[in-house]
């Protein structure tokens, strides 16, 4: 079964020759475990940032994590554990308040998150969704497991390719959409004199209540068509 | 006249001592353990009739990790056996004596997870020999081959000289730490990336100037005054710098 199973990971990596080493890695994940969709994000204690997502609706819900600040992925690489969440309707309002919901709305019925490893403290997530109700068999989440550890060595040895500090080209490309997110932060922390920090709080909770996507509001505010605080489109420079 | 015999014998000695005299420049030199072990494998392969090569290490909370391997095959091989916590590279790891296998088809019973996974990727033996530290075993080297029959004596010491000076190698420079830095240096720099984007973000506020031009500014800075990029960024966003320390040109001349 074992053998199977490892013959099986190994060819689903070698069948997706021709993309980029990272866009791989997540059509792997859905050859191999057979679920609708995989992400991977890679994080820090302060930041995130994707590497791959199977599929635009996958990444639209790693970007949800990403905006609302609690999802999955985040608990998973916070706590080191895996997160198992078979059935999102009924996932208490306590656990993800906010994603729950949108996550559903997008379509999905079902999330699983597995922290990416290498020592002790993972440096990733690997989060697989379901568009139908019901847990990973158990085939499934040892396979996860096996994954989060090759797709942790696979992500280090990218990074090992970048001079330092740079993130290696590979994996910075994919985080273009993020940088308007950052930039943004930036332009707000001066307009509402506060740090970065408080700023990225604001445009999610501006992104929020508006129902729009936290990239769109970047978007906004770093073409000058959106200052926060006063929270209403800039008419002209006075 | 040489007989062939005899020029393989000197094209290898040369070989050899080039490879010892580079893994020699590495204890002195500020070295790389991931280089030094990746060059490890590619001489291995070089050096001894083997197909395959890869390397595990344990780290410093006593887990093992595959720290070098010749492909990316060699690579899932080394994987496949922490994962299963079976096979010849973990055998010759916890008993620190060499294993010497000259048919994997005969290993059914000793590796049983192992075994075919290796068969189906190619491979008819293995090999595995202990780095060891002052009586310690920190990992081992396993060697691949893909054809049958025993691999000469002469090349299985010398892959274990190989690995001996590996292992010296590491211990002077508790590579294993680096190992773990390495890791830290993905985390490092997402955040610089972060890090730059808020910065080019508030020099764009701050100075009415692009993206663009709020980037440039930061680089040129940067280049300047030999630092880091990441550490101007982060003065930026504190305040500690301001747009009219780091424009190239200042956005508004100041008149007189």
């Amino acid at each position: 079964m074992t053998i199977e199973r490892a013959v099986r990971i190994g060819v689903g990596f070698g069948r997706q020759a021709g993309s980029s080493r990272s866009t791989r890695l997540c059509s792997a994940c859905v050859d191999i475990l057979q679920v609708s969709g995989a992400g991977v994000t890679i994080m820090s204690g302060r930041n995130s940032g994707p590497v791959c997502s199977s599929s635009a609706l996958v990444g639209q819900l790693e970007d949800l994590q990403f905006a609302l600040g609690e999802g999955p992925s985040i608990d998973a690489f916070t706590t080191g554990l895996s997160v198992s969440e078979p059935e999102l309707a009924a996932c208490s309002a306590s656990t993800w308040p906010h994603y729950a919901r949108r996550a559903f709305d997008l379509g999905a019925r079902a999330v699983f998150a597995f922290p990416l490893r290498l020592d002790t403290n993972p440096i990733g997530v690997l989060t697989l969704y379901q568009d139908r109700v019901g847990p990973l068999t158990e085939q499934q989440s040892t396979d996860s497991g096996i994954l989060a550890t090759v797709l942790a060595h696979t992500i280090s040895s990218i990074q090992a390719t970048s001079t330092p500090p740079l993130l290696a080209s590979e994996l910075s490309d994919v985080n273009a959409h993020r940088a308007e997110v950052h930039q943004a932060s930036g332009m707000i922390a001066i307009q509402l004199d506060t740090d970065v920090g408080s700023a990225l709080m604001r445009i999610r909770a501006h992104a929020y209540a508006t129902d729009q996507s936290v990239a769109c509001v970047a978007r906004e505010i770093v073409a000058h068509r959106l200052r926060l605080g006063d929270d209403r489109p800039i008419d002209k420079k006075e | 006249m040489m007989t062939r015999r005899e020029q393989t014998d000197t094209t290898r000695e040369s070989l050899l001592s080039h490879t010892f005299l580079q893994l020699a420049d590495t204890l002195v030199d500020d070295f790389d353990i991931i280089d030094l072990l990746t060059i490890l494998v590619d001489r291995c392969l070089e050096l001894v009739d083997a197909d395959a090569a890869g390397i595990l290490l344990v780290d410093t909370a006593g887990n093992l990790r595959v720290m070098a391997a010749s492909s990316e095959q060699a690579r899932l091989l080394e994987l496949f056996q922490l994962q299963n916590e079976q096979g010849p590279c973990l055998e010759a790891y916890s008993s620190g004596q060499a294993v010497v296998n000259t048919e994997l088809r005969e290993a059914l019973e000793q590796w049983p997870r192992f075994t075919p996974y290796a068969v189906g990727a190619g491979f008819e033996s293995a090999y595995a020999l202990p780095l060891r530290l002052r009586g310690t075993v920190i990992g081992a080297l396993n060697l691949f081959r893909s054809t049958t029959g025993p691999m000469p004596d002469a090349d299985v010491q010398l892959a274990q000289a190989l690995a001996d000076i590996a292992s010296i190698a590491i211990l002077q420079a508790k590579a294993v730490q680096d190992a773990q830095q390495r890791d830290d240096q993905l985390q490092h720099a997402l955040d610089s990336r972060v890090v730059i984007e808020q910065a080019k973000g508030v020099l764009a506020e701050r100075a009415h100037v692009d993206m663009d031009t709020a980037f440039k500014w930061i680089r040129t800075r940067a280049r300047s005054s030999n630092t880091q990029l990441t550490t101007i960024a982060t003065r930026i966003i504190t305040g500690e710098l301001a747009p009219t320390d780091i424009a190239a040109k200042p956005p508004k001349p100041r008149k007189p």
